[in-house]
Parts: structure tokens; sequence; C-alpha cells
């Protein structure tokens, strides 16, 4: 992050105005079919979605690598619809959400998701980059262990600062049960940090 | 441990992760099948927080000068006015922000700065301090953490650039 490209071509005044303007151009280009436009979207974004939705699945690389391909392929097709009311990278960020919350959903058709002990078969696999606890535990592991709809929540309130009204509609749940789960998380990942207060 | 010191833990988990591998090629590859592709819709009333965020990066252009990083007493007088724990945070972010990048930039104290670019950088010091008086005022905007972090990084990136000179 610190560690930027210079350009001393340019003038500062010139940058700033270019950096403001660049991602709409380019939003515009790739909505026209411009694909190297939009590839250029794409590795502005790519590690800000891979996170979110790495986390959402639990730290699961490969399911996470296809969600992330998945949702910057919806982002290419709905491209038309966007209507500059939000920043590209906020539009593109909901959308990778809603993609694996999606997954999310298709899953627990199928299978009971909902059991405290669900999400400990999908911890990652030792590649977590999260930061160690005061207690030496990982706290990403600790998170990806939760079960999904109560990680999702914890993951979109506490760590990417959503409020739960717009959880309780990408997840479809209401706006109480959504505290309920971000309550019941909490808890849990005290319990499996080995806090128990 | 208290409740906010695990949610000031989560709100620093990597906001960023790189994939295993290269996912452009299988995008291509989907991608390249015949789509209708129209223009997208002209910009409606206003444009919302974009508008919000682009009229704070203008404040980068429009600034003022004065010299200094920023008022050291803002985020103390921000901190006062927080209501609940999400405020809280979001303002704990941007003083870890703004710390990281002011620990940076004293490693160029020393280096004189050419009038020529000393406007520039004291727009850059007001901007970010318009967009701590922003998330303060809309926490829930946490965009404007990324906001605040590219208006940082330009502020390192010209200093560095002078250093080099």
């Amino acid at each position: 992050m610190l560690n930027l490209a210079m350009q001393p071509e340019t003038t500062p005044n010139i940058e700033v105005r270019a950096q403001i303007d660049a991602d709409d151009a380019l939003v515009r280009s790739a909505a026209g079919g411009d694909v190297a436009a939009f590839e250029i979207l794409y590795r502005q974004n790519l590690r800000r979605i891979h996170a979110v939705v790495w986390r959402l699945v639990g730290g699961n690389d490969a399911r996470a690598e296809e969600l992330t391909q998945e949702a910057f392929v919806r982002a290419w097709q709905a491209l038309a619809k966007f209507r500059f009311e939000s920043a590209f990278a906020t539009w593109l960020h909901r959308l990778a959400v809603n993609t694996a919350l999606m997954d999310l959903r298709a899953r627990r058709d199928n299978e009971d998701m909902e059991t405290d002990d669900a999400g400990l078969d999908e911890i990652g696999s030792g590649d977590s980059a999260g930061m160690r606890t005061a207690l030496g535990i990982d706290l990403e592991r600790a998170v990806a262990s939760l079960p999904p709809r109560g990680r999702a929540v914890l993951i979109l309130h506490d760590v990417e600062g959503w409020k739960h009204e717009e959880i309780a509609i990408e997840l479809h749940m209401a706006v109480g049960s959504s505290k309920a789960q971000l309550h019941r998380a909490r808890r849990l990942l005290r319990v499996r940090l080995g806090d128990s207060q | 441990m208290t409740d906010i010191n695990y949610r000031w833990q989560l709100r620093q988990l990597p906001r960023e992760r790189e994939p295993t591998r290269d996912l452009w090629a299988g995008i291509t590859a989907s991608i390249a099948q015949p789509q209708r592709l129209e223009p997208p819709q002209p910009a409606s009333r206003g444009r919302g927080w974009r508008a919000f965020g682009s009229a704070l990066a203008a404040c980068l252009v429009l600034g003022a000068f004065g010299l200094g990083l920023a008022n050291p007493r803002l985020l103390e007088t921000l901190g006062l006015r927080h209501r609940t724990i999400e405020h809280q945070l979001v303002l704990k972010e941007a003083a870890a922000i703004r710390k990281q990048y002011q620990a940076e930039l004293l490693k160029f104290r020393a280096t004189p700065m050419p009038e020529s670019i000393t406007p520039a950088l004291i727009e850059l010091d007001q901007s970010a301090d318009s967009i701590m008086v922003a998330l303060d005022t809309h926490p829930e905007a946490v965009f404007l953490l990324d906001q605040l972090r590219r208006t940082y990084a330009r502020r390192l990136q010209l200093t560095q650039h002078v250093a080099m000179l």
C-alpha cells in the first residue's frame, strides 16, 4: 500500500483529476465491450473482492476463486445496469458478496449448515493471513470455523461495516435475525478463541 | 478480552487477498460469449455517495494552503463525539491509517519540500482532514476509509518523489 508507483511526469493536480475520472471512464469503456478496460478494473479490485469472498466461504481457496471469478463475470454482464450512483468498487463489492451468499444459500438447501460445528470442516488449510490474537489463536481461522450464516453476518457487520438492514436484505432474513445471528456468532467466536468471558 | 477489542481485531483483518492462481483467463473465456452490451445509464440526479466522495476528492484540488500533516487535535475532537461502537471502530481505524502514514512521512521530515510541490501536499492534508470529518458525520460510509488511504498514499507518493529528486 505504501509502495506506489511513481509518475513524476504528471503534475499533482492532473494526477488527482485523472484519478477521480479514471474509474468512470473505464466502466464506460468496459460497458461498451472494451475487455482491456474491464481487465484494468479487474486488476484494481481483484484482491479486495477475493478477500471478502474467501472469508465468506470459510477460507476455502478453490471455492473462493471460483466465486470470485463468477462475480467478475456477473459484473461484466451487469455493467450496463451500473448507474454511477455509487463508486464502481462499492457496486462490485456488493455484487461479489451477493454471489458468495447465493452459493451459501444453495449449499444450505442441500445440507444442514446451521449447526454450530458445521463449519469446522471448512476451516482454511492453515494459509490464513489473519492476525494472531493475544491468546495465540488465529482469529481468521476462528472466523472461518463459524456456521456459514453466522459467519456471513459477522463478516459483513464486524469486518466490512455493513448495517443490519443491509445484511438482512442480502441474506434474505429479518433484521432481528441478523442481530441474533451476530450475537450468536460473536459468542461462538469467543468460545473458539478460548475466551468464555 | 472486551467486545470492542474483538471487534477492533476483526476490523484489522486483511482487506485484500491474492488468489492462488490467475482468474483472468477463466473470466475472459466466460465473457467472450456473445452478449448484448448497452451503454451505461446516464448518471441520475446526483450521484449519491460517489458524488460525495468526488466532492471530497475535489478538496485535493481546491483546498487552501497550510503546511503540516493534519490538525493533531482533530482526532481527539472527533473521538469526543462518537456515539456507537461502530462509530468508535471507524474512527479508530481512521486514526490507525493516519498513524501509519505519519510514521512513513516522518522519515522524510528532513527532506526540504520545493515550493512547487508544497501546495499539493497541503491540499492533500486538508483533504485527509475533510475525510476524517466526513467519517465522523457518516461513520456508515466505510468506503471513506479507502478514500483516506488513497489520500495519504498520494501524499506519501509525492513526498517520496521529491526525496528521490
